[in-house]
């Protein structure tokens, strides 16, 4: 009989051990993701003064009462790189300043952060706000997770940028993002090899593959890190290599249909000259197809490349490699074919529609923003900061940061279409597979089949 | 229907006494975590499947077209034919060198139980740091592989092993093997201490060699445990996702891209959830007809 007692007991203890494991009805505020890691940034000195620090602030009119307990909740694919320290710390000072603000980053690799949206969003428990990829700003729009701060954040932020950066945070008309840095991609060389050259700087294509060539000695040193890896960093690169040819991947005709260049000569002459720069030119280190960012960063920064197209970022994250290369780089806008161009790559947090403080939200995104914690934190990552006056700081105005600074004058509005991640693996799957050895005709019949059929889909 | 009605008169809680009542209480958590776990999402994939859905707020009912879709564009068909290709080598290498192994280990000599415990540690590493270990060892400008054979002049230049159409998929299939091979060998190793000595005397009396001992007697003998290995091991490398997207990402020119990674792609990259989903139904489908022909070659029947 006591055995029989026990097992009932067990039972009925497992199934409600079982229970209570899947229970919800908790607060959100309390609820994370099981994927994710959750940090709490929370100083000790949180009875600390409560001075205002965020610079202007908007309308107040909603703004819950200085004594109410806030958390914010925020996912950050910030917080598993290497400037979490950085966000963790702008989290603290704020958090200081405003005792009854508590701010909880929920850290998730970049990578994996779309796919938790939608997972969290699917359950309806998105966070306060999450770090918005560019290339996923038109699906959450579609989605209508995202709220437009415009309200929250005043004029005199949205004034102090330039009004390009605005239109890139931005998705038929809705603020997406608040800015808080910006990764305008632009050509990084190495300065002091450029006098084993005849060129002073590289202002066309033929400049750029010309240079590769003499910065190219065939064994252990080649002109230009390509990244040739099918992934979305590759994809955003060449992106803007073709669009140096005049090349519009996807945009709206005057009937307001959506049509692609990607079909057109311009884009057949931009593939093979840049699969030519491997194949035919020899100027890129071997094994293009498998070389990703992190590869291209370390073969730069091992000086065995001399020239990167990369966003400013990755001054950072070369100096970082290899500290004897500061003071030897140089950048200069995506060489011209038919035009300059650039991808601010505007970066931040965008607020979500479960936010229940969205005031006490944009205040804090604004005051990451300031002048003050930007040129601090691009100082540190090569993010660039978002606000005018805090570009003309004098860190910017050096050899290293001169073409991410010129390039913001290029910048093309980010497509809007909602598939346009499609659009980009269309173009990383020709030229992955020309690198690999597919003829020109083969890899153009391929993206022909797969852009009609998406822009087909579309018109239905 | 008579039948039927018997066991309805069998279950009735509230006229059971506690010790007729146990059995179910003991089923009951384990049902509802299968529940939960296993038939939900399942059912709730199969439903996605007939939608044009980001998850969200839109859902516009798809009937079959997702079905339709995929089956009449070549990627698809292709990812499962890759997948297929990919699925077989591996298992075919995980079989060869678990049963080798086994084999080997099943001697009793000095320094076996060393082996044992380092032949099983490729399957203790997590996927991501193998395929990372793997993806810098094969690195055309770093890696181990390249510089033993530029040293030893075995080759001229660098090879780029994962960047190659020529060699990528080969070493994707080697590495997985490697990864692989540990859960064949324990289990194989445990079915073969389970072989009765008397029997394989007794051939070896009647005159039997090691190559008819082997296939005449010891692998007759695991053959449920094959069986069981066999089903496991295919539907699981049949879905293998993590180690192949570290790797190449389904590259290059798309000869590693195996369907999962199509699947991924559909669903986070492009955000096609009801067509990822409808490719999902199909993997599970071919999945479980693999299973079940497994089971009837390999059945003890005859």
């Amino acid at each position: 009989m006591k055995k029989k007692l026990l097992s009932i007991l067990l039972s009925a203890s497992m199934a409600a051990t079982l229970l209570t494991g899947c229970g919800g009805g908790q607060p959100a505020e309390s609820q994370g993701s099981d994927a994710a890691e959750e940090n709490t940034a929370e100083d000790d000195s949180q009875n600390a003064g409560s001075a205002e620090t965020s610079g202007d602030t908007a309308e107040a009119g909603d703004t819950a009462s200085s004594d109410e307990e806030i958390t914010l909740r925020i996912m950050s694919s910030i917080q598993t790189e290497g400037e979490a320290s950085l966000e963790s710390a702008m989290a603290e000072q704020y958090m200081a300043d405003h005792p009854n603000i508590k701010i909880e980053y929920i850290a998730v690799a970049n990578n994996d952060l779309n796919a938790q949206i939608i997972t969290l969003n699917s359950s309806d428990d998105l966070p306060d706000a999450f770090y918005m990829n560019t290339a996923f700003m038109p699906q959450a729009k579609s989605m209508g997770i995202v709220i437009d701060p415009t309200e929250y954040l005043g004029d005199d932020f949205l004034n102090s940028m330039d009004p390009s950066i605005i239109e890139y945070a931005s998705t038929d008309g809705q603020l997406m993002v608040v800015p808080w840095f910006m990764v305008p991609i632009a050509l990084i060389y190495r300065a002091d090899w450029m006098g084993e050259t005849d060129y002073d700087t590289i202002e066309t294509m033929e400049d750029f593959r010309n240079v590769g060539k003499a910065f190219t000695n065939g064994t252990d040193r080649w002109g230009f890190a390509l990244v040739g890896l099918q992934n979305g960093s590759g994809e955003a690169r060449f992106s803007q290599y073709v669009k140096a040819f005049g090349v519009d991947e996807i945009y709206q005709d005057d009937s307001g249909a959506w049509v692609s260049d990607l079909t057109e000569d311009k884009y057949r002459t931009a593939l093979q000259t840049f699969v030519d720069l491997d194949l035919v030119d020899g100027i890129v280190p071997p094994g293009a197809t498998e070389t990703g960012y992190p590869e291209a960063v370390t073969y730069f920064a091992n000086e065995q490349a001399g020239m990167i197209i990369s966003g400013s970022n990755a001054l950072g994250a070369i100096v970082s490699q290899n500290p004897e290369l500061d003071g030897k780089l140089a950048s200069v806008p995506i060489p011209s074919q038919d035009r300059h161009v650039t991808n601010l790559q505007v970066s931040g947090y965008s607020i979500t529609t479960a936010c229940e403080h969205p005031q006490e939200m944009a205040d804090f995104l604004k005051y990451m923003a300031d002048k003050e914690n930007a040129i601090t934190f691009a100082a540190e990552t090569g993010r660039m900061p978002v606000a005018s006056d805090a570009l003309e700081d004098e860190m910017f105005d050096t050899p290293a940061y001169q073409g991410f600074v010129d390039c913001i004058q290029y910048a093309l509005p980010y497509p809007t279409y909602s598939g346009y991640s499609e659009v980009q693996d269309i173009m990383g799957e020709s030229y992955n597979s020309m690198l690999s050895g597919v003829s020109i005709d083969d890899a153009m019949a391929q993206v022909e089949s797969r852009i009609n059929t998406l822009l087909a889909e579309t018109t239905e | 229907m008579k039948t039927k009605s018997h066991k309805q008169e069998q279950f009735q809680p509230s006229k059971m006494s506690l010790s007729e009542l146990t059995p179910y209480l003991f089923i009951f958590p384990v049902l509802l975590l299968l529940v939960m776990l296993v038939v939900y999402p399942l059912s709730y994939g199969v439903y996605i499947s007939f939608f044009d859905t980001d998850l969200g707020k839109n859902w516009s009912f798809a009937g079959f077209r997702n079905y339709l879709v995929i089956f009449t564009q070549d990627n698809f068909l292709k990812n499962i034919w890759v997948t297929f290709k990919f699925a077989f080598l591996v298992v075919a290498g995980h079989f060869v060198i678990g049963i080798l192994l086994g084999l080997a280990l099943n001697q009793k000599k000095r320094g076996t139980t060393v082996f044992r415990t380092i032949l099983v540690l490729p399957w203790l590493f997590p996927d991501v740091v193998i395929a990372l270990i793997f993806k810098w060892l094969a690195n055309p400008m770093y890696g181990l592989f390249n510089s033993f054979l530029l040293e030893h002049g075995l080759i001229e230049k660098q090879i780029s092993w994962l960047g190659s159409t020529q060699w990528a998929f080969a070493v994707v299939v080697l590495v997985c093997i490697w990864k692989g091979y540990p859960m064949v060998l324990v289990n194989v190793l445990a079915a073969l201490q389970s072989v009765s000595s008397d029997i394989l005397e007794a051939a070896r009396v009647d005159g039997a060699n090691a190559v008819q001992l082997l296939f005449r007697i010891i692998l007759p003998a695991i053959k449920p445990v094959l069986a069981t290995t066999v089903i496991l091991d295919v539907v699981w490398w049949f879905k293998h996702y993590t180690i192949v997207e570290l790797l190449t990402s389904g590259g290059p020119n798309s000869v590693t891209s195996i369907v999962s990674i199509g699947i991924y792609k559909e669903a986070f990259q492009y955000f096609k959830f009801g067509r990822a989903a409808a490719m999902a139904v199909v993997v599970f489908v071919i999945c479980y007809l693999i299973s079940k022909v497994f089971r009837k070659v390999l059945s003890d029947d005859e």
